[in-house]
């Protein structure tokens, strides 16, 4: 992180372009949702607050050549798959004993199977 | 006219009077409970199948009225025996599902107001009008249906998968990643050298998270 913190707070070095913007936008993103818990609540805070305020920056600059729409939307669509993997994730114990449970009923495990795997990739 | 074993309150939405529409629930899988079932026969069904009945009922009215959420936790009570942590799970799901799946069209009007009303019409413009309805509530809910009686459906288990699979792409994660990660990539083609202006905000948000760093770094240094 002080890779990116460096060279945002020293204005005399050289701005960042949008792709190494994005490449920042992505490690402070994941920093913030896998390392959140262990951070303090008013540091994570301001991660958070940074990433936020990072994101609209990009666009600005995607702005610039007329995709800031583009953007936004390719940002929407990512964030609403991630969640659909997330709430996936949190079915799949439930799913696997499922299907063992509903053998014996004669439910389809083999077309819960086929989703499951259509829906996470897996 | 669909099926008359409604219970709708006067001025009720016409729409419970139709009856699976397109929405595909398993064979022999009922939209309603049936309380007037004689009682020799009610007896004789195993506690089980009282329990599955009453969960497909009770999905199947949640879906008309567009209560996903509540629908998924009746079908998921049926396989867990309402493990909490289980319809839970589908709960959120669903919702995740919800919050992917398109809006669609709004709801057809009825041509009156209640349901008196509604049984005076001739018999074709109620059927019209239920039809239409029924295609609404197909398209409105019919994917999540379909996702739910992929699990559900005993005999038609292949089916259920494939229409799944074809009904479904658009809202795939992984799909829906692919995509934006497509779009990001051509985004980038026009924007990738352009130099990102960072706003007041975020400076002062790096400012806060740099002097945090160096607050940790010196208590560290301390210990």
């Amino acid at each position: 992180m002080n890779k990116f913190l460096q060279p945002v707070t020293k204005p005399n070095l050289a701005p960042l372009t949008y792709d190494e913007a994005r490449q920042w936008y992505q490690v402070l993103g994941n920093l913030s949702a896998d390392e959140a818990s262990k951070l303090p609540p008013s540091v994570k805070r301001d991660l958070a607050g940074l990433v936020t305020n990072l994101k609209t920056d990009i666009g600005n600059a995607a702005g610039d050549v007329g995709r800031a729409a583009d953007y936004y939307k390719a940002m929407g669509d990512f964030a609403k798959a991630s969640r659909l993997q997330d709430a996936w994730a949190t079915y799949k114990p439930w799913l696997i004993k499922t299907g063992i449970y509903a053998t014996g009923a004669g439910v389809g495990v083999k077309a819960g199977y086929s989703l499951y795997k259509l829906l996470t990739g897996e | 006219m669909g099926s008359t074993g409604l219970r709708l309150p006067p001025g009720a939405e016409l729409e419970s009077e139709s009856d699976s529409g397109g929405m595909r629930l398993p064979p022999g899988a009922e939209l309603e409970s049936a309380p007037s079932q004689s009682g020799s026969e009610q007896q004789q069904t195993s506690s089980g199948e009282q329990f599955k009945q009453q969960a497909w009922s009770q999905a199947g009215q949640n879906l008309r009225q567009g209560q996903f959420v509540k629908a998924a936790r009746n079908i998921g009570s049926l396989f867990t025996s309402q493990n909490p942590a289980a319809v839970s799970a589908v709960s959120d799901t669903a919702g995740a599902l919800r919050s992917v799946l398109p809006q669609g069209t709004p709801r057809p009007k009825p041509p009156v107001a209640t349901m008196q009303e509604f049984q005076k019409l001739p018999k074709e413009q109620q059927d019209a009008y239920v039809q239409q309805v029924a295609k609404w509530q197909a398209d409105q809910y019919g994917t999540s249906m379909q996702l739910a009686a992929g699990f559900m459906t005993p005999g038609s288990a292949g089916n259920a998968a494939s229409d799944v699979a074809s009904s479904v792409k658009n809202v795939l994660p992984g799909a829906m990643k692919q995509r934006a990660g497509e779009l990001f990539q051509s985004v980038s083609q026009d924007a990738g050298k352009v130099k990102v202006d960072l706003g007041t905000a975020t400076q002062e948000a790096a400012d806060k998270l740099l002097g945090w760093q160096k607050m940790i770094n010196q208590g560290s240094v301390c210990e």
